[in-house]
């Protein structure tokens, strides 16, 4: 009898603790919608380049871009330094992943956007800042 | 001697015009006289910009090489240039006069497609290298030009097609504001209104000799340019060939004494022409503009002033770093006002600026209002008040600084509420009922203990679209009983009463009217269509769910209706006497919608994963227009043609699928309805046979409008749309996405998917009765997700959504 109640607390701690890894993984990551500012204003046109919200993970933030026309963003640390971010390409998507100290406020980003088609190029860097909505 | 004398009264002469070319002050009033061209075709350089910049647009990429060509009629300036991959231009344009710059292709003259040319391309198509012959690559397109002086405003549509990038299908498709530009150097430009006989007589040869030198001197010691006293570029052209042609005269040792007075003439009127075209720059404007903004930033007050907390705005606040942006902009039109060698663009730049800038800080000024405001439990598939309700004051404070919108909610009873627990969502930017990702706490305002209550701030909208539902998603723990609470709380109440009473001001007109083909009367089909608009518009302002697009696009529906009803009555004609007026008509019976908090048909909560029974809607009554059941032919619809399904609309109107209303529009963003939805998919599938049974199954069959009864039949006996586990079909009732699909893969015969894998973002809410068979119609391309990788199950359908659907069902192979 004291054995099954002992099982059955263990069993209890077990679910507890189970439920509270559960819980503990969405307080820290987050998604969350943004747009594209340029020049202090929103631009409709770098913003449709978003290909879905942000996931924010602690002071890690990670941004996807649709298409492959990116070869680097340079993200602000949270002290004004820009660091580059690694990125990585999937389904045609261009994933940025940088480290910000205090992701809760606006970010500002250097792009490079690098697109070549016929008659020309698009070879441009963009000061943007990422605006939490 | 008089010789002698003349040639230095003609080089004083050349001296004082060329003092005269001295820049003038700040300040300076006129400008360089307006310009006209002679009729004529003339070479022209020009650089399209980049919008709001003195950069060259990427569509400079496009153009093929070589000077476009000014064609000058009648004062009028046509433009035309030679484009390469104009398959792309979706729509090009040049802004109309009088018209303020937008990016509404209407206030914009289209171009004009001269000619096109195809083309045999390797670098378009899936694998490069493989030659693609391009309908169209060439485009020869003319454009007016209201003032050559002035940057002409362009607006482009760019769709690029066939392109892949890394062997990935480039989707490109973006409007664009862009300035053409024209080089005016070259082109024999002269003041507008000048001319006129001179009339001089008895001019000697040596005259004319002197004023040839005074003409040269001129010509030799001016520039071109667009700074304050150079000359309008193409003004020496105009100078140099009246010099060329009266030097002709000169040197022509038969000349007759009437040839010299006449060429004589025409040098001195070159001459004031001259003189007209040297630019004067006129400060005034940007000085005013200086003046105004400056008084504007020093009484400019930020965000927080009167609370202290830079996160509380008060009303008549600004965002903080609006001033520091007007404070900018005016120390930048400053340093151009003090330049003297500032150019008329550079001037004008400065201006339009300063005065974006000053607009921009205006309205981002704070306003407050009070506004009613409702609590929801639920809000899809029926609004429903909550029993909560009395925990939120039914008036709330809303502060709108530019989209920033900040609600200012009173709690009740907040003795009994875990404050800290309140969250909230924003509502998403797609204007739908959704949310954003992150969840938010909301902002204590202030406390009061006499009264149990608190208010709190709640961040509505951060994002620079109003294009919200105006619907937030509220979580609160009570503490007796410990309770955590999911709730709606719609900031559209006053809306819904403004649409109402517009409904009821139109009803009134109705009620008013009488039917008939007489004097005043209106006819029977228009009265139809208006009692439509009518019962439409009301069925959205009763339903307290309804989004602020929703309410707005049937506030816009019911203003045409009112304008094509009124448009319908036959004329007055006060010599005859009126016929004997017939009555309208009463209103048919409406589905009512059921009372907010009543008891509404047995769903499932959005998510639950609960199987419906037998139903593919629920919801709000709604109203079908005439694609109910009149038989207007298929045509164009006057509100489509820059809607993204249009070439859809367009097929299924050309199969008699959609018909439009009455008043030309199609309403493609309108929600759809089950009736609609049933009459669109039993016309798309030529549905017939009819099982009675299935039919009087339908116990809400005699309820809904005529034209309704047969395809919701049709639909029912099909198997396709079952009814609601009531037995009521719901014709006026929206219908989601989640249901459409559903309907699209029985109808297509898709096999459900056993072990469905959804790639959506939110595919966790899509309920788990509907996934076997959404998974079979995303797989099969009957219907695709959103932006965000979203597919929205719970949004209802807009007409052009539920069409693409249908359409797609047609083209299956």
């Amino acid at each position: 009898m004291t054995m099954v109640k002992t099982m059955r607390t263990s069993v209890s701690l077990m679910l507890m603790l189970a439920l509270a890894l559960v819980l503990a993984v969405p307080a820290f990551a987050a998604s969350q919608e943004y747009e594209f500012y340029y020049e202090g204003e929103p631009s409709a046109h770098a913003s449709s380049f978003i290909a879905g919200p942000a996931e924010v993970n602690g002071t890690t933030v990670t941004i996807t871009l649709s298409g492959d026309y990116y070869p680097y963003l340079y993200a602000d640390d949270g002290t004004g330094n820009y660091v580059q971010a690694s990125k990585t390409v999937s389904g045609g998507n261009t994933v940025f992943t940088f480290t910000n100290s205090n992701p809760d406020q606006d970010i500002p980003v250097q792009l490079y956007v690098s697109v070549s088609y016929p008659g020309g190029s698009h070879n441009a860097l963009y000061s943007l800042d990422i605006h939490w909505l | 001697m008089n010789k002698q004398l003349g040639k230095i009264l003609a080089l004083l002469t050349a001296f004082a015009i060329v003092l005269s070319l001295v820049p003038g002050g700040a300040g300076q009033a006129g400008a360089a006289a307006a310009i006209t061209v002679p009729d004529g075709e003339y070479p022209i350089h020009f650089r399209i910009l980049k919008d709001g910049s003195e950069e060259d647009s990427y569509a400079s990429a496009y153009l093929e090489p070589g000077p476009g060509k000014l064609i000058v009629k009648n004062g009028k300036y046509e433009f035309v240039s030679k484009w390469n991959n104009y398959d792309w231009f979706a729509f090009w344009g040049s802004l109309k006069p009088g018209r303020q710059k937008s990016a509404d292709a209407d206030d914009y003259t289209p171009a004009t497609l001269i000619s096109a040319e195809d083309h045999t391309v390797t670098d378009r198509g899936p694998v490069p290298g493989v030659p693609t012959e391009v309908k169209g690559y060439y485009g020869t397109i003319s454009l007016p030009v209201e003032d050559i002086t002035k940057k002409q405003e362009l607006l482009m549509h760019i769709v690029i097609k066939d392109l892949y990038l890394g062997g990935q299908p480039f989707a490109y498709d973006h409007w664009y504001n862009a300035q053409l530009l024209l080089d005016t150097t070259g082109i024999p430009i002269v003041p507008a209104g000048s001319g006129g006989e001179k009339g001089s007589a008895n001019i000697t040869k040596d005259q004319l000799n002197e004023k040839l030198s005074v003409a040269q001197q001129v010509y030799d010691t001016t520039e071109e340019g667009l700074s304050d006293g150079l000359y309008y570029p193409g003004s020496k052209t105009s100078l140099y060939s009246a010099i060329a042609a009266a030097r002709e005269t000169a040197d022509d040792p038969d000349a007759a004494a009437e040839a010299i007075s006449k060429a004589y003439d025409s040098l001195v009127l070159a001459l004031e022409n001259y003189e007209l075209l040297r630019v004067k720059i006129d400060r005034t404007p940007l000085q005013q503009i200086i003046g105004e903004s400056t008084e504007y930033l020093n009484q400019m007050v930020i965000f927080g002033s009167a609370s202290g907390d830079t996160r509380i705005p008060s009303a008549g606040e600004h965002p903080v770093g609006s001033d520091t942006a007007l404070r900018n902009a005016i120390t930048s039109a400053e340093s151009v006002y003090s330049n003297p060698g500032a150019t008329i663009p550079q001037v004008d730049k400065a201006v339009a600026d300063l005065s974006s800038a000053l607009q921009k800080a205006k309205n981002k000024k704070t306003t407050s209002k009070t506004i009613h405001v409702a609590l929801l439990d639920s809000v899809v598939p029926a609004p429903s008040v909550s029993k909560l309700a009395y925990y939120v004051s039914d008036t709330a404070e809303l502060l709108q600084s530019d989209t920033y919108l900040y609600a200012r909610v009173t709690w009740n009873r907040a003795s009994n509420l875990d404050t800290a627990s309140i969250k909230y969502k924003r509502p998403a930017t797609t204007g739908e009922f959704a949310f954003l990702s992150s969840e938010n706490a909301v902002i204590p305002i202030s406390a009061n203990p006499e009264s149990d209550t608190l208010v709190s701030q709640i961040d509505v909208n951060r994002s620079s679209t109003l294009n919200i539902s105006g619907i937030v998603y509220v979580k609160f723990n009570t503490i007796e009983p410990s309770v955590t609470n999911s709730v709606y709380l719609t900031l559209n109440v006053d809306l819904l009463d403004e649409l109402a009473a517009q409904a009821n001001e139109a009803q009134a007109l109705l009620d008013g009217a009488s039917a008939g083909a007489g004097p005043g009367q209106y006819p029977a089909d228009a009265v139809a269509s208006f009692r439509a608009a009518i019962d439409s518009a009301k069925a959205v302002a009763n339903n307290l769910g309804a989004t602020r697009p929703q309410i707005d696009a049937a506030s816009a529906a019911l203003e045409q209706a009112v304008a094509a009803f009124k448009a319908s009555a036959a004329p007055e004609n006060g010599e005859e006497e009126d016929p004997p007026a017939a009555p309208v008509p009463p209103d048919p019976p409406v589905t009512p919608t059921p009372p907010v908090g009543s008891p509404v048909p047995v769903v499932p909560a959005p998510g639950s994963g609960t199987p419906p029974t037998d139903r593919e809607d629920d919801g709000s009554t709604g109203a079908g227009g005439v694609d109910g059941g009149a038989s207007a032919p298929a045509k164009s619809f006057r509100d489509i043609q820059h809607h993204w399904a249009r070439e859809t609309i367009e097929k299924a109107a050309a199969l008699g699928i959609a018909q439009g209303f009455e008043d030309g529009s199609f309403r493609p963003d309108a929600i759809v309805t089950r009736a609609e939805f049933a009459a669109f998919l039993s016309r798309a599938l030529q549905l017939e046979a009819v099982d009675s049974e299935a039919a009087a199954s339908i116990r809400d069959l005699n309820q809904m409008p005529a034209w309704a009864r047969s395809h919701a039949a049709k639909a029912a006996s099909a198997g396709l749309m079952k009814g609601y586990a009531d037995g009521a079909f719901g014709a006026g009732n929206p219908i989601s996405r989640a249901e459409i699909a559903v309907v699209a893969a029985r109808a297509a015969k898709l096999a459900p998917k056993e072990h469905p894998v959804l790639p959506f973002a939110d595919a966790a809410k899509i309920p788990a009765w509907a996934k076997p068979e959404i998974a079979a119609a995303v797989e099969a391309g009957l219907i695709q997700g959103k932006d965000g990788n979203r597919f929205d199950p719970d949004a209802v359908a807009t007409r052009a959504e539920a069409l693409a659907v249908i359409v797609r069902l047609l083209e299956r192979p």
